[in-house]
């Protein structure tokens, strides 16, 4: 690539980044979104509501149950308590991954805290209610929500986790 | 501290110790009554006369001269007694006990602050002080004359305590806190050394002093791990001087037990002796004292409703003194209390007359019912099976409050009785505290614990007498026992024989006995063992009793012994032998995924974390095909592969390879190593290791 040519996409990338910081900065300026902590999963992007995650720590220290139903990867100490730890993957009903998850968030659900497996340490961002409103309509465990373009031009998509269904489907004895 | 204050603590110090003596003398003075043998009723006087005196001195001391006074009378009236070894005559037990609970009353009101209220002890006990004669069973007459005292028979229900809502903390357990807090002290003062050395270790590596940094690197290493190690003992010290504060063994329950039914009989004309089991298990003192209530108002009902009188015995063949059993038993995380007496059973047909005539259902309903709903119906509200109504039972209220106290603690009651022979109930209560001694065993790389109690014996196997053939069975003690091998029970592997490197476990649950192979025996840890999350789903047919911290690190399961001994008389699992998988990979949620997705698909899954334990497990069990991670620590995917070929027995098993990464360079290697096939785990994304596996079965 010529250096004109790598000036000209840094250039393209620069203002795509500051279009996006400028809307975000509107958006928190106006309330109007809700924080998320966003992460991907094998080749898609998931965010769940970021007042659920508890903690983040690194993927070490659970212990296997055997005769556990699918999507059990063990058990482990979050807080003094025991709590269950699930492959995200599998509760997504994701049929694989591109890289062993190496981070453990500690999310809570309507009953108490679970530990979900994750590739990597979400970021925090900030959804438009706009797109989570068009999301709402949708039911299940899993919402697309669609966030205009990437810095690239590409349609930006997140699947949004409600942790509660997600668990819910998946727990029921 | 002014002279109030030192009031309250002396009285406060008072309470507890008074609360010692008195149950002390309540046993002794029962012991009395049925002992035969001078020598034992004089050891027996004695045990009295030295608690009396105990408790008139340091009441008079505290400034209580009514219980002094009191203690002063039941000396008196015992002394003559007392210096021939005289049978103690139930008469004068009664009036004996009946001074002990006034005692107990007066030095309950001062404690809280009501002395004041209180009549003269010459009221309360006119026989004790040259009243009436004696000859009265325990009854409510004449103490309850003392304003906010409580009548005799429910003394122990409401006296006696173990400390309730407070903590009572002796000397040496203070002290040993303060020590621990010096410990913590040294320990944080270590810690911020280790830190400053960090801080200079890494100036020398800025100022290019590298070799000497290297060098208080690995001093500071060592110390670290003496730090670690250190922290753990402080921890263990710790909840080993917390467990003692706040748990008491249920054997303390056994004074106030045994007095209710000796009331009980002494009402009621009926004999009857108590035997208590398990009384060594120590547990919240709180959940002793939620416990004690309901324990009473059980053992009240066995004499009053259960237990027959002697010639009905005598008629039924039966000993005409009846026994009451009361056996603790803690399995995991749950208290088991079973209440039992040999008397003449509930017979479901008067419930069901006594539930119409008091109109509790319709006819029709209670037509329909059938024994177990029946026997349902003595928990309810306003039932009596009794026509007359006494002070001990049959009042219609005591049964629907006991299910109510147990059901606060979070657990449960049954009724199992049968006509003739007798009735048991069994409370079923979660402990949230207090420490169960486990046996901690291993199976691969997995530990376990299983409860103590439930072990009878452990032998190794090169030193056990098993039978031939393809499932052998264990002489143990002249009996054969069937073994089960722990792994294969709880899924980690296929059965497999028992090793001369193995351990043999004689579990023993409910009169069924089993021998279980495990890998290796750790020995005794005491563990407080933990709920496990409900998130797991795995419901009340669970193998797990709960969770427990070992070596300071890692949760490991407990297993329930009575689950173990139902699933080894299962029928194994139909995992068709052509079907069977191995996954080999060092991430623990990858395991879970690969599982998942070859379960979905009808495989019969078995996991290894290491090239070492899949060698180790396919040795002991052969699979059909092995999906293996490249990079792991240890011996690697490329490495596992060759060993495979290199042995004649897996020279040909179908290899699959699996990896992060995607390169033509590891695509190579593994064909080189030997495997079969190779897929990234973004392929498996796509949802293609099912597709791979029939490729590969297909060859």
């Amino acid at each position: 690539m010529s250096d004109e040519a790598q000036l000209s996409r840094e250039a393209a990338l620069l203002t795509a980044r500051a279009e996006r910081l400028r809307q975000r900065k509107e958006a928190e300026d106006e309330d109007e979104g809700i924080w998320a902590a966003e992460f991907s999963l094998g080749n898609e992007r998931y965010a769940l509501p970021l007042d659920r995650l508890q903690g983040c720590q690194p993927l070490k220290g659970v212990s296997p149950v055997p005769l556990a139903r699918q999507g059990v990867v063990g058990i482990t100490r979050w807080e003094g308590k025991v709590v269950a730890v699930f492959s995200l993957s599998t509760l997504l009903g994701l049929k694989g991954w591109r890289r062993d998850p190496a981070v453990l968030l500690f999310v809570s659900t309507a009953r108490s805290v679970v530990g979900l497996d994750c590739e990597e340490i979400p970021r925090s961002v900030l959804l438009p209610f706009q797109a989570l409103a068009s999301a709402a309509a949708g039911r299940g465990a899993l919402r697309p929500l669609s966030l205009g373009a990437d810095a690239q031009g590409a349609p930006r998509l997140v699947q949004w986790i409600d942790p509660d269904l997600v668990l819910e489907a998946r727990t029921q004895p | 501290m002014n002279s109030d204050d030192l009031q309250k603590e002396l009285m406060h110090a008072f309470e507890g110790e008074a609360a010692g003596l008195l149950s002390q003398a309540s046993q002794a003075l029962m012991e009395l009554e049925a002992a035969a043998d001078a020598d034992a009723r004089g050891q027996l006087y004695s045990r009295l006369g030295r608690c009396l005196h105990t408790l008139k001195g340091t009441g008079a001391t505290v400034g209580l001269m009514d219980v002094a006074e009191v203690a002063h009378k039941l000396e008196d009236r015992l002394a003559p007694f007392k210096s021939r070894a005289l049978p103690l005559a139930a008469d004068e037990a009664d009036l004996l006990l009946k001074g002990l609970d006034v005692l107990r009353q007066r030095i309950k009101a001062h404690a809280k602050g009501h002395g004041g209220k209180l009549v003269n002890p010459s009221a309360a006990l006119p026989e004790l002080y040259g009243g009436s004669a004696l000859g009265a069973a325990p009854g409510p007459a004449p103490a309850a004359a003392e304003a906010g005292a409580p009548r005799p028979a429910a003394a122990a229900e409401e006296g006696g305590g173990f400390g309730e809502a407070s903590w009572k903390i002796d000397e040496a357990q203070v002290l040993g806190l303060l020590r621990d807090v010096e410990r913590l002290r040294e320990h944080q003062l270590s810690l911020r050394d280790r830190r400053l050395g960090i801080a200079r270790a890494a100036t020398g590596i800025r100022e290019g002093r590298v070799e000497e940094a290297r060098t208080q690197l690995g001093l500071l290493e060592a110390a670290l791990a003496h730090d670690v190690e250190n922290a753990a003992t402080l921890v263990e010290l710790l909840e080993e001087r917390l467990k003692t504060i706040h748990s008491l063994p249920l054997g303390r329950l056994q004074e106030p037990l045994a007095r209710a039914l000796r009331d009980a009989c002494r009402q009621t004309g009926k004999q009857a002796r108590l035997a208590l089991l398990g009384g060594e298990i120590a547990v919240d003192k709180r959940l002793i004292e939620s416990l004690r209530g309901s324990l009473l108002h059980l053992v009240r009902n066995a004499v009053d409703h259960g237990i027959e009188a002697p010639e009905v015995r005598d008629a039924a063949g039966k000993h005409r003194e009846g026994v009451v059993t009361i056996r603790f038993e803690q399995e995991g995380n749950l208290l088991l209390v079973e209440v039992a007496d040999d008397g003449g059973g509930v017979d479901p047909e008067r419930l069901r007359q006594a539930a119409l005539k008091r109109g509790l259902r319709p006819q029709a309903e209670l037509k329909a019912m059938d024994e177990k709903a029946l026997l349902e119906l003595i928990f309810e509200s306003g039932f009596s099976s009794k026509d007359d109504v006494t002070q001990l039972s049959g009042r219609g209220i005591g049964l629907d409050v006991v299910r109510a106290q147990v059901r606060a603690l979070k657990g449960s009651v049954e009724l199992n009785s049968r006509v003739g022979q007798g009735t048991r109930f069994t409370l079923m209560l979660p402990l949230e505290l207090g420490a169960t001694p486990l046996m901690m065993v291993r199976v691969g790389a997995q530990v376990f614990g299983l409860p103590v109690g439930a072990v009878e014996s452990v032998l190794a196997v090169a030193k056990a007498t098993l039978s031939g053939g393809a499932q052998p069975r264990l002489d143990f003690r002249g009996q054969w026992l069937d073994i089960a091998d722990l792994g294969a029970l709880v899924g980690l592997r296929p059965a497999v024989a028992p090793d001369l490197t193995q351990a043999i476990l004689i579990l023993q649950n409910g009169g069924r006995r089993l021998g279980l192979l495990v890998d290796t025996v750790d020995g005794d840890a005491e563990l407080v063992v933990l709920p496990l999350p409900e998130e797991l789903g795995m419901g009340a047919r669970s193998p797990y009793a709960g969770a427990s911290l070992y070596l300071g690190a890692e949760l490991v399961l407990v297993l329930k012994s009575e689950w173990l001994l139902a699933r080894s008389i299962e029928a194994p699992a139909s995992s068709a032998l052509s079907r069977r998988a191995l996954v080999v990979d060092d991430s623990l949620t990858a395991r879970a995924m690969h599982r998942a997705a070859l379960e979905s698909g009808g495989f019969a899954v078995l996991a290894a974390a290491s090239g070492a334990q899949a060698l180790s497990l396919i040795e002991k069990s052969p699979v059909d095909f092995v999906i293996c991670d490249i990079q792991m620590d240890g011996m690697d995917g490329f490495e596992l592969t060759r060993r495979l070929r290199a042995a004649p027995a897996t020279s040909r098993l179908p290899i699959l390879l699996v990896t992060t990464s995607d390169s033509e360079e590891d695509r190579q290697r593994g064909r080189e190593a030997g495997a079969d096939a190779f897929l990234s785990k973004r392929e498996c994304a796509s949802g293609r290791l099912l597709q791979a596996v029939a490729a590969l079965r297909e060859r």
